[in-house]
This record gives C-alpha cells, sequence and structure tokens, in this order.
C-alpha cells in the first residue's frame, strides 16, 4: 500500500480523491492547511505528498520550499492550469511534477504511479552501480555520490541524472528522457525536463573548464559529458 | 529627442515668419522714409539747366536758377572743375550730380540736393538683414522646442501607457519647468497610476473568478472518475449536478456584479417603498433562519420611497441578511432595524448578527469581491457583499461594518430618497 498525502483546502475535493485513490491502491490521507501539510509530510509516514499551491495563508509554494529544506518526499504540485509561474518556480524547488486544476483523477493518478516506479524500481537488483567519472550511482537504492559526496536529488533528478549517466557521452533526446525518466510522453512546451536539469546542474557544480557537466544539444537532448 | 516633430516645424515657421516679417517690415518702413518719390519738378529743373548749360550757356542758365522758386529744402549748384560754385545755392551733400560741358565749353557739374527719381539711393545693407534673419530663425528654433518639446515626450510617454507600461512617469523629465505642460504631463502621470491600479484590480479579479470556477470543476472531475470507478455510485451524479449550479450561481453573481460596474445612469429606477422590501426579504429569510433555530426580526418605521432600482436593493439586502443569518450563532436573532433621520430625506438600515464579526482590518476589504471569511470555503463565492456595496454606492447611498462590542458584526447601509438622478448625483 502507497501512503498518498493530499494537502488542499477543498475538503469535498479531498474526500472525492482519497475514495478515488483507495480504489486505485493508494491510501490517502487529507490535511486542509499548509501549516498541517508541512508537518505530516515530514512525518516520514508517507511516500508521496500531493500539494495544492493555492493554500490559505502558506502558500503550496512556501510548503514545499520548507519540505525540501529537510527531505527529499516525492512531491506532486496541483497548479492551475495556465499558471506557469507556479509551475516552474514548483519544479525548481523540486516538485517532482504537476498536474493541472482542474484534470481528471486518473491523471493524478497516472503522474503518482509513474513517479512509485521510479523511485520503487522492480526487478532493479540493489548492487547495479552505474559509474562514469567523479558520478557513482546505485539505482537500487536511489542514491547519487559525486567525487564521494551524496548529491541530495529528488526521485525525478535521480531518474534523469540515471538515464544521463547510462548513456554518458551521448546525446539523449529530451524524448526518452521523458519516456525513460519521467514515465510520460514529451508534450509541446513541456518545460518539466529543462526546469529538473538545471536543478541537477547546480548541484553538480561546473567543471573546471567553466562549462556545465550536462550539456544542452539544441534541437536533439542532453549529454553528460564522460571522462 | 529623435526627431523634430510635425509640431515642432509649424511653431518654428510660425514664430520665423512672424518675426523675419516684423523685422522686414520695419526695416521696409525706414527705407521707405528714406526714399523720395520721383520729383517731376526737380527733374524738369535739371533738366532744363542742363538744355541751358549745354545749347545756351552759363548766364541762361543762372538766370534760370535765380528765377526758380525753390522750395526751402531743395538745392540745385553748378560747380566748375575746381569744385567752386557758379550759379544757384550751395550744395553740401548732393544725392544727385551730373557732368555737363557747357555752350562756353568748360566742363561744368549739376549737383542737386534731390534726385529726380529713378536714381539708385543708398544700397541696401545686406549684413544687416542677414543676420537679423538668422537671429529670429534661432530664436524662433528656440522658442518651437521649448514648446515642443514636453508635447512629443508626453506623446510618447501617452503611446507607452497605452501598449500597457502603466509605469511609465512624464513629470521627472519636466526638470523644474512649471506650466500648463507640466499640469498636463501630472494628470497623464496620475492617469497611468490609475490605469495600473484598475488593470491590477481586473487581473485580480480575473484570476480569483477562474479560482472560483476551478474549484467546482475539480470535484466535477473527482465525482466523474469516482463514478468511473464505480457505475453504481449514483450519488456523483447529483454531486455533479450540485456542482454545475454552483458555477451557474457564481456566474450569474458576477453577471450582476458587472452591471454594477456601469455608471449609476445606466440602471433603471422607480419609486420603491424600501420598508416593504425589507418586510419581503425578512420574511424570506426567517425560514433559513429557523433551520439554524434563529430569527430574523425586523424594526420598521414608517415607509421610505425612493426612487431605486428594487432589483438591485432586494439582492443588497438580501445578500447582507443572509450572510447575517448564516454567521450568527444558533438561537440567536438578526435585528435589522430602519431609522428615518428627522426631515426624513435618509433612511438608515443596520443589520446585526450575534455571529463571530470580522477582523478589524478586514472591515473594508469584506466588500471586495472573492473576499470571504478565513476557513470558509464551501459556503459561497464571497460576491454577495461585494454586490451589496456596489448596489448601495449606485444609489449614492453608503455601506460600512463594524464590530460590536458585545459581539457579532453590524453592516450599516445608508441611503438618501433621491426622486431623481440629479438628486443621486448631487448626493
Amino acid at each position: 500500500m502507497i501512503c498518498v498525502l493530499l494537502v488542499d483546502d477543498d475538503q469535498e475535493l479531498t474526500e472525492m480523491l482519497s475514495q478515488y485513490l483507495a480504489r486505485e491502491g493508494f491510501e490517502a490521507t487529507a490535511v486542509h492547511t499548509g501549516e498541517e501539510g508541512e508537518v505530516e509530510a515530514l512525518s516520514g509516514r508517507y511516500s508521496i505528498v500531493v500539494l495544492d499551491v493555492m493554500l490559505p495563508q502558506r502558500s503550496g509554494i512556501e510548503v514545499l520550499r520548507r519540505i525540501r529544506a529537510v527531505s527529499q518526499v516525492p512531491v506532486v504540485l496541483l497548479t492551475a492550469r495556465g499558471d506557469n509561474i507556479d509551475r516552474i518556480t514548483g519544479l525548481e524547488l523540486g516538485a517532482d511534477d504537476y498536474v493541472p486544476k482542474p484534470s481528471s483523477p486518473g491523471e493524478l493518478v497516472a503522474r503518482l504511479r509513474a513517479i512509485m516506479r521510479r523511485v520503487q524500481p522492480v526487478g532493479q537488483p540493489l548492487t547495479e552501480v552505474i559509474k562514469t567519472g567523479a558520478l557513482v550511482l546505485w539505482p537500487g537504492k536511489r542514491q547519487a555520490l559525486w567525487s564521494g559526496v551524496e548529491l541530495g536529488l529528488t526521485s525525478t533528478e535521480f531518474s534523469l541524472l540515471e538515464e544521463l549517466a547510462r548513456n554518458a557521452g551521448q546525446v539523449v533526446s529530451k524524448k526518452d528522457l521523458s519516456l525513460n525518466a519521467l514515465g510520460c510522453p514529451l508534450t509541446r512546451y513541456d518545460r518539466r525536463i529543462d526546469v529538473h536539469i538545471s536543478s541537477i546542474r547546480q548541484k553538480l557544480g561546473p567543471r573546471l573548464d567553466t562549462k556545465a557537466w550536462i550539456q544542452s544539444v539544441r534541437g536533439l537532448g542532453y549529454l553528460l559529458i564522460a571522462e | 529627442m529623435t526627431r523634430p516633430s510635425l509640431l515642432f516645424w509649424k511653431l518654428f515657421l510660425a514664430f520665423w515668419l512672424a518675426t523675419t516679417l516684423t523685422f522686414l517690415v520695419g526695416v521696409g518702413v525706414l527705407e521707405l522714409s528714406r526714399f523720395r518719390p520721383s520729383d517731376p519738378h526737380v527733374e524738369a529743373i535739371l533738366a532744363a539747366e542742363t538744355g541751358l548749360l549745354e545749347r545756351v550757356g552759363v548766364d541762361a542758365a543762372g538766370q534760370l536758377l535765380t528765377v526758380w522758386e525753390r522750395p526751402p529744402d531743395e538745392n540745385i549748384g553748378v560747380y566748375d572743375s575746381n569744385g567752386h560754385l557758379i550759379l544757384g545755392s550751395p550744395v553740401e551733400q548732393p544725392t544727385y550730380e551730373r557732368a555737363v560741358t557747357s555752350k562756353e565749353g568748360l566742363a561744368l557739374s549739376i549737383r542737386s540736393t534731390h534726385a529726380p527719381g529713378n536714381v539708385p539711393g543708398r544700397p541696401w545693407h545686406q549684413i544687416p538683414l542677414l543676420i537679423g534673419t538668422l537671429m529670429s530663425a534661432l530664436f524662433s528654433g528656440y522658442m518651437a522646442y521649448y514648446l515642443a518639446w514636453p508635447l512629443a515626450y508626453l506623446r510618447r510617454a501617452m503611446s507607452d501607457v497605452a501598449q500597457g507600461r502603466f509605469e511609465t512617469r512624464v513629470k521627472p523629465a519636466m526638470g523644474k519647468r512649471r506650466d500648463e505642460i507640466v499640469d498636463l504631463a501630472e494628470d497623464c502621470d496620475r492617469m497611468a497610476n490609475q490605469l495600473k491600479v484598475l488593470v491590477q484590480a481586473q487581473q485580480h479579479l480575473l484570476h480569483d473568478i477562474s479560482h472560483e470556477l476551478r474549484s467546482p470543476l475539480t470535484r466535477m472531475q473527482a465525482a466523474i472518475g469516482l463514478l468511473r470507478q464505480d457505475p453504481a455510485r449514483m450519488e456523483m451524479l447529483e454531486r455533479i449536478e450540485h456542482e454545475s449550479e454552483r458555477m451557474d450561481t457564481l456566474i450569474e453573481a458576477l453577471l450582476t456584479l458587472a452591471r454594477l460596474q456601469g455608471r449609476p445612469e445606466s440602471i433603471e429606477r422607480e419609486p420603491v417603498d424600501i420598508i416593504e422590501l425589507l418586510t419581503m426579504i425578512v420574511e424570506d429569510a426567517q425560514f433559513e433562519a429557523g433551520i439554524k433555530g434563529c430569527r430574523v426580526h425586523l424594526q420598521a418605521c414608517p415607509p421610505f420611497i425612493a426612487c431605486v432600482s428594487g432589483e438591485l436593493l432586494y439582492r443588497c439586502f438580501e445578500n447582507v441578511i443572509r450572510n447575517a443569518v448564516r454567521y450568527t450563532r444558533p438561537d440567536t436573532t438578526v435585528l435589522v432595524s430602519a431609522r428615518i433621520n428627522p426631515d426624513a430625506s435618509r433612511l438608515a438600515v443596520a443589520i446585526s448578527d450575534h455571529g463571530p464579526g470580522v477582523d478589524n482590518d478586514r472591515l473594508h476589504s469584506i466588500f471586495q469581491p472573492f473576499e470571504r471569511g478565513a476557513g470558509d470555503t464551501s459556503v459561497g463565492f464571497g460576491l454577495g457583499l461585494a454586490i451589496a456595496a456596489r448596489a448601495v454606492q449606485m444609489h449614492g447611498g453608503s455601506i460600512v461594518a463594524r464590530n460590536e462590542s458585545g459581539g457579532g458584526l453590524t453592516v450599516e447601509v445608508n441611503l438618501h430618497n433621491a426622486r431623481s438622478l440629479h438628486d443621486i448625483t448631487l448626493a
């Protein structure tokens, strides 16, 4: 059973979503304020958090910022359709994905499943190691070391870096990244990958020649420089 | 300034033409006063004198000058080759001089103080003329620039504003200048600021509206999802119906609000007894209050007839009274008291509940659209009081909210019995 935390001030909605998620094999708990949401999300009881951006008093973005300060628990944002600023800010702050409001609960479940597949990969031996340059990845443990230092990646960032590391030195198209790392096909005007990559770049830091470790190849995709 | 404006050239040409013409006319008058028209008298005398000298001799010519009745300021003299006067009167400053050889063979010259016409006077002085024209061009250029520059700047600023850059400010660019153009610039700045506030309010409102419409839509999506999962859950259909009704109510309220954004002249008015109106609303509200175990009590007064839109005021009082019923504690009374002032020109309706009241800093903002009680997400949209406030303002009245010392909120509506639109605009 996957435990989901719903943070949304709309009580009728969370009640219906809880029922829906229950039938899809999730166990959902709902809270209705940002403060409660933050406390619950950090309690360690939940595998994934669904966070509404438009919360009264403490906004969802602020709650996300506070969660990310201490925890890498996967977070899916519920944002208003068309509110791109919320989306980009959310992704930059380390949200794993977003679901526009209004959209069907089926869409939400699909996104949750995609993230859970990444976090709990089935059939991957815990001992598998990917090494390229200073980077060491253990996909089974979702652990990433960079020159021996833990990178602190979110699950989405880990999946993207894993995909790039498996093909180190080669260009991986955004289409493949979206399918293999995010678990959904690339849509038009989709900025998710770019935002996540920019976040990973910051965590890796610059190379000696001041270039980034992950290069963007215009029109093609991204490339992790192999040493 | 990138390129001199059309106005600059017009002003420049106008000033230049005006100053140059004035200058030229002045010079012309001066020249004309110096110029004597051709004098037939002098001309005839000079011709005769010359003829006599050439054909008859010095004596005859001398006799002519002696018998000539000369005007006091006209002198004609005949000088010999040594410059000695031999005939006539002395001419100090000749404007006419002609060499003649007399019958006797003497080389003489006839001098006259007055020219016989067609004789070029002193040449016009071209240098001062040129300087004058140039100076006037400089002056005109400066004046035209002084007037046209701020206008050109103002124009560009306005086109900036028209393109939505409301932070454009003109006044600072005007420097220390003080005149009507600067006043205009100030007005433009004020207008830009007002536009900015209005546009922001509109965007805010639009944002709120879309959020409010999205919430029922999201719940509908969730209900549809549940129905898909389990087609037996027919109660979800009711839920969808309920949400669509909510959206309809919201749209209705928004349209009312939009109608109330117009000018006071735009609503239809008729004489309405407001006390009768209140009685009707209170009766309707009794039912709703009864469910909660509350009462609504009306302290009425004699009829107060005013020329108003009955429908809008009905909505206004209904919203305020139903709001009071919603927030008042169970088993309390909502008091609606109407008072008319001594000269019967104004009506004050106070609606008091026994609810939690509102924070003092929100007493004004509760009349803004989409402002509603904290933690109050399920009931209403926060449009009721906004509609009430706009409706009262459209009738030239006022609406205020205050917390009562004993707890509870009082909303007071003040109206006057304007019988015509004229009274409303006066109020």
